[in-house]
């Protein structure tokens, strides 16, 4: 991942954006739908109301982590591609926890967030280990360690955390008071959002700005450079990827305060995954990334306003943040050919 | 007669960079051209530009008095221009057979791997040039190896016109002339070839005409007849003294000065090494070592590439396994190959390759030069960095447009100074340097050699490593050959150079 | 420089957004009713029935209708609150995780019917569907109890849930109803999927000497009735019309969810929706008991009279068939 400048980016972005709205227009066409009424359901959807933002930003939280943590790990030359295991293990946490939880609803809710981010940061452990200590591609193995942590989801709400009341698959509800309540009666969006942008500049802050960021992006860069000069790369590539398994379950955590409630099967609808198409959107920068996040919560948005108002399949919508991507990463190709 | 080939009024910016402003070339068929220039000049650039691998921003470019334009390498290729690369492009995890069946135009699409091993040995003995093992993965050799191998490819497609960018930094001597006289072959059969090389010896001895760039323009073009070394040289030196800030006097320091100071006051050695062989399965093996140097103490290694010297510095730097045991200042260095451990032991590395060990290249200059500890408490102190960066690169006549530049964006011998400039900013207790002074000009060299020298007289030690037969006897310190992982006994500065040439290349003293 | 492509389709495609500002098609007047569904609407199954059920609606009852397919359970109640707003009279959640965020939106949108497919929540403007299945099961139990020679029956069920331990509550009281003093022992696989082990249980009832074979083991029904087929003994259907999979099958206890869905409907567009539990057994018609018309000719005349009685009982509510409580 290398660093780009900012027209380039804007440029990558906009090339990809028109793509994007070329195959929706055309998907739409196809689907026998008029464009004109799906484009206008998907903007309304999205951004057109206060209600509609709030459902944006309140899909936005879980992605905008996601999308931090993928580019902190893509910055470290970690390929992190486990956020969807390391997300549903801080949701499991969340619900193991939150309802033994008493006392303040403050305390309750850092405990939770506390264990949401740690299940995160040790699910990325096995890993890591493989990795360090037997050069297993960290592609692989979080690959996998998603599949074992959608199959414990599974698991878990029809066992060992399964609600005692009534029969269905599902974990025990948090406590009212617990739940983060909207910022705004009448909208979804919690202060989770806010915290899910605080960190984004947090972590943009670290990478760009700390000597360690520097450390980590050299190694990421150049890594058998940077163990030419001294630097200590196992330790910092195992700093980024717990700290991006960290974020990753404080994304799953957050999911089950401020979202959902509880735990259920399925859980995620890959959360984990669009983290990673945002921040290969965004070039890995945590901010850019942070904001093709909030791209897609939007789209996500629009395109089930589309399918209620227009029929139009959902689906066809979530083709976009693909084409978005490998737009993206082809147009970023072609410029880098042109350039050398 | 019509040029072979033929760049008029080329230019090209880098970012902040003009690298090229308005430069013209002609290359006549049957001629060996020198194209000459201190680090930074633009040679590189200007065959990048002529072989289709850059596009110019302006000029025109003309084969045989037509014009043409390339899109892409493959383009030029066809046309009958050939590029060996100042570094390699070869595919690391393919076998020396396998990568020249693919840089051969006229290979069959399917061909036994018998008859690629045999393209090896026939390509070997036509050019007289030693590829190594035809069945060894080319990312296990050494560098010279590799550059070896790419010249030879770039032969097969019998190109009318070949460009070869430094060949010769790689070569011994043997292997030098030997290419000289294979160039010689082709001239005289019609082909054209243009050479980028630092050594006046060997322009004045191949060459039949040279051009010379400073600072992106053509400031000289004649025969080599018309011109004398002394003329050149007095150039290049003018070329680079914009940014070399001191005048290059007497770069040759008086051998016996040093030499004298060593061993004298400290009982401790900075550097040892005991019994100590590095672990490299593809290398060459190295026999077991002991060698000992005390503070101020250098010794250079002088060998060609492929003989295990790299190794041995590799090893001791912690980026190899090794066997035996090296101390660093009294502290003993893990077996395992740990670089934190040479570094916290005192230790300064400069790698042979500086594009992938030397340098992030996607990083600014200030950033490479903070690491591995850039300074600031909780956010990075960007203007400590700026102003280190800002000393180093004056002090080592770094060409940049500016600290914030990419070092990727630097010619190769300006990357070779920034690495030189943070491995010695740090006061090492012991330097160990791998072909320092590889891709410089003249006067950089001289003030690389006199910066080692310098860290050496403040009590450092300083294991150098060098291939360049003429250049090893210029630090006055005492030499020793390698030969297929042998050491030779410690040998004078003033041992003649056709000694040391017979001992490098393998031959009895 | 070349016109860029891209980018003219970008602006062509802001421009179509923007010129549709004169709003979408009118949809809200009249009857409107909405379905979320937790997969897609073409697997054949669970979505694809609860679709079928809001089309038929569409067709009877003239509403206007809106489906959309919800990816994870942080959507639920964005979707509700968005059909909400849109004042749609009746929003299906299909499935009994929707409950949590049906009541959450039930309670600031009161003009809007928010139904879940199964569950337990109910508020003045919130129910669950609830298929008493279990009084098909009764009749099979009844008609079991009648045939038995050995006077023992089996129940073969896959995971052991409240739900399928009240079907086979109701089962054992028909069975125990046709023949006093039999038994009907159950045995759970722990599986929904596993057909071996449906097999290897409905072969091992049959050695103790069960003559007839209950089940509720979703799609491992098929190991039940390959295992009757070998032992030459009887099994039954559920929750679909099984007849046709096996000879060995009897009867199937059927439910009919398009029906359900309308009939809620229905219930919601005559004003008739009272915030109770919608209970959906015989007599609405959603359930039903259907013989295997290839095997009804062993069956006794006697028999099927019986059953039909005892049909005609439940459904006026003279009878009450016992159920789980949960």
């Amino acid at each position: 991942m290398t660093q780009e400048s900012a027209a380039r980016r804007f440029v990558v972005a906009a090339i990809a954006l028109a793509a994007a709205a070329a195959a929706l227009v055309g998907l739409t066409l196809l689907a026998g739908a008029s464009p004109i009424d799906a484009l206008h359901a998907l903007a309304e959807g999205s951004v057109g109301s206060r209600a509609a933002l709030g459902e944006t930003l309140a899909r936005a939280t879980a992605l905008v982590l996601t999308a931090i943590a993928a580019s902190l790990a893509f910055r470290a030359g970690v390929l992190n591609i486990g956020l969807e295991g390391q997300f549903l293990a801080g949701a499991v946490a969340a619900a193991a926890v939150g309802p033994l939880l008493s006392g303040a609803p403050f305390v309750a809710r850092a405990g939770l967030l506390v264990a949401s981010a740690l299940a995160g940061a040790l699910w990325v452990l096995p890993a890591a280990y493989l990795e360090a200590r037997r050069g297993v591609p960290e592609v692989l193995s979080t690959i996998l360690l998603n599949l074992i942590a959608a199959a414990a989801v599974s698991g878990l709400v029809r066992g060992a955390l399964q609600d005692p009341r009534g029969d269905y698959p599902q974990s025990r509800a948090l406590p009212d008071a617990v739940r983060l309540a909207p910022l705004v009666s009448g909208s979804r969006a919690t202060a989770a959002i806010v915290a899910a942008i605080a960190l984004a500049l947090l972590v943009t802050l670290v990478v760009e700005a700390t000597p360690l960021g520097l450390k980590l992006r050299a190694t990421g860069l150049a890594p058998a450079a940077a163990r030419a000069i001294g630097l200590p790369g196992a330790r910092l590539r195992l700093l980024a990827f717990s700290a991006s398994g960290a974020l990753a379950g404080l994304a799953g955590g957050l999911e089950v305060l401020a979202v959902t409630g509880r735990l259920y099967d399925p859980f995620s609808a890959g959360a984990g995954y669009t983290g990673i198409a945002a921040a290969l959107l965004g070039g890995s920068h945590p901010l850019a990334a942070a904001a093709s996040a909030m791209l897609f919560a939007a789209l996500g948005a629009g395109s089930s306003a589309m399918q209620r108002d227009t029929g139009v399949p959902g689906a066809l919508a979530t083709i976009v943040p693909g084409v978005l991507v490998l737009t993206v990463l082809a147009a970023r190709a072609r410029l880098t050919q042109k350039r050398a | 007669m019509l040029p072979s080939l033929e760049l008029r009024g080329i230019s090209k910016r880098f970012g902040e960079t003009q690298a090229l402003s308005e430069v013209s070339l002609s290359i006549l068929p049957g001629e060996i051209h020198a194209l000459l220039g201190e680090n930074g000049a633009g040679k590189s650039t200007l065959v990048s530009i002529a072989a289709g691998r850059l596009a110019a921003d302006a000029g025109e470019i003309l084969r045989n008095g037509s014009p043409v334009s390339f899109d892409r390498a493959r383009d030029a290729r066809d046309a009958g221009l050939a590029l060996v690369p100042q570094h390699d492009l070869l595919i690391g995890a393919a076998s020396v057979a396998d990568n020249l069946a693919f840089l051969d135009p006229n290979a069959p699409f399917f061909e036994s791997p018998a008859a690629r091993r045999a393209r090896v040995i026939r390509l070997a003995q036509r050019f007289a040039l030693d590829l190594g093992d035809a069945n060894a993965r080319v990312d296990a050799l050494p560098v010279g190896t590799r550059q070896r191998i790419e010249i030879a490819g770039a032969l097969t497609g019998h190109p009318e016109v070949l460009i070869l960018d430094e060949p010769t930094a790689v070569l011994s001597p043997d292997e030098t002339a030997a290419l000289f006289a294979s160039l010689r072959k082709r001239a005289d059969a019609g082909g054209a070839v243009v050479l980028i090389t630092h050594r006046l010896a060997e322009v004045f001895a191949g060459a039949d005409r040279l051009t010379l760039l400073a600072r992106g323009r053509s400031v000289k073009t004649c025969r080599v007849s018309e011109t004398t070394p002394e003329e050149i040289g007095g150039l290049l030196l003018a070329g680079a003294e914009g940014e070399t800030r001191e005048k290059e006097k007497d770069f040759d320091t008086h051998p016996s000065k040093h030499a004298a100071r060593s061993a004298a006051n400290q009982p401790l050695p900075s550097l040892e090494l005991t019994g100590f062989a590095p672990h490299l399965a593809s290398a060459v093996r190295t026999e077991n070592v002991s060698l000992s140097l005390s503070p101020g103490e250098l010794l250079v290694l002088l060998a060609i590439d492929g003989n295990g010297a790299d190794t041995i510095a590799r090893a001791i730097a912690g980026l190899e396994r090794f066997s035996g045991r090296v101390e660093v200042g009294g502290v003993s260095l893990p077996p395992s190959g740990d670089p934190l451990a040479f570094r916290a032991a005192g230790g300064a590395f400069v790698p042979a390759d500086r594009r992938e060990e030397g340098l992030v290249a996607s990083l600014s200059l200030e950033e490479n030069l903070a690491l591995p500890d850039p300074p600031g408490r909780v956010f990075l102190d960007r203007s400590a960095m700026r102003a280190h960066a800002g000393d180093l690169l004056a002090s080592f006549g770094v060409r940049a447009a500016s600290s914030t530049a990419l070092a990727g964006s630097l010619s190769g011998g300006n990357q070779q100074k920034v690495v030189l400039a943070r491995e010695l900013s740090r006061s090492p207790r012991v330097l160990v340097a791998v072909h320092p002074t590889r891709g410089l000009d003249l006067a950089s060299a001289a003030a690389v050699r006199r910066r080692i020298l310098d860290v050496c007289r403040s009590g450092a030690a300083a294991l150098v490593i060098t291939a360049d037969l003429d250049e090893a006897p210029l630090f006055g310190a005492p030499l020793r050959v390698v030969t297929r992982g042998r050491l030779s006994a410690p040998l004078q500065p003033t041992t003649p150079v056709e000694t040391l040439g017979r001992l490098m290349a393998g031959l009895a003293a | 420089m070349k016109p860029r492509p891209s980018i003219l389709l970008a602006v062509s495609a802001f421009a179509l957004v923007s010129c549709g500002k004169s709003g979408p098609p009118a949809r809200s007047t009249g009857f409107s009713v909405a379905l979320l569904t937790p997969g897609p609407i073409s697997d054949a199954g669970w979505n694809a029935g609860a679709y079928e059920g809001l089309k038929a609606i569409e067709k009877e009852l003239g509403a206007s209708i809106s489906h959309v397919q919800v990816k994870s359970p942080s959507e639920f109640e964005e979707q509700f609150r968005a059909y909400a707003a849109k004042a749609t009279r009746l929003v299906f959640g299909h499935g009994f995780e929707f409950q949590d965020a049906a009541a959450r939106v039930a309670k600031e949108y009161p003009s809007t019917v928010f139904v879940t497919t199964s569950g337990s929540k109910t508020a003045p403007n919130l129910a669950p569907i609830v298929f008493e299945l279990e009084q098909a099961a009764y009749l099979c139990g009844l008609v079991s109890g009648r045939m038995t020679k050995t006077g023992k029956a089996g129940m073969v069920g896959g995971v052991e849930l409240p739900s399928i331990k009240s079907t086979f509550l109701a089962y054992e009281a028909g069975f125990v109803a046709g023949h006093p003093g039999g038994t009907a022992r159950p045995v759970f696989t722990g599986s929904f999927e596993d057909v071996a082990g449906a097999k290897a249980a409905a072969l091992a009832l049959a050695d103790q000497g069960c003559d007839f074979l209950f089940q509720n083991a979703d799609a491992a029904a098929l190991g039940v009735f390959k295992g009757a087929e070998e032992r030459k003994i009887r099994a039954f259907g559920t929750n679909k019309n099984q007849n046709a999979l096996s000879p060995a099958v009897l009867a199937s206890a059927v439910i009919d969810m398009p029906r359900a869905f309308v009939e809620t409907a229905r219930r919601v567009k005559d004003g008739k929706f009272d915030g109770q539990t919608l209970r959906y057994g015989l007599a609405s018609g959603v359930i039903s008991f259907v013989w295997n018309p290839a095997a009804l000719a062993n069956v006794p005349p006697a028999v099927v009279e019986e059953t039909k009685s005892a049909e005609e009982k439940i459904r006026s509510g003279a009878f009450v068939v016992p159920r789980g409580n949960f």
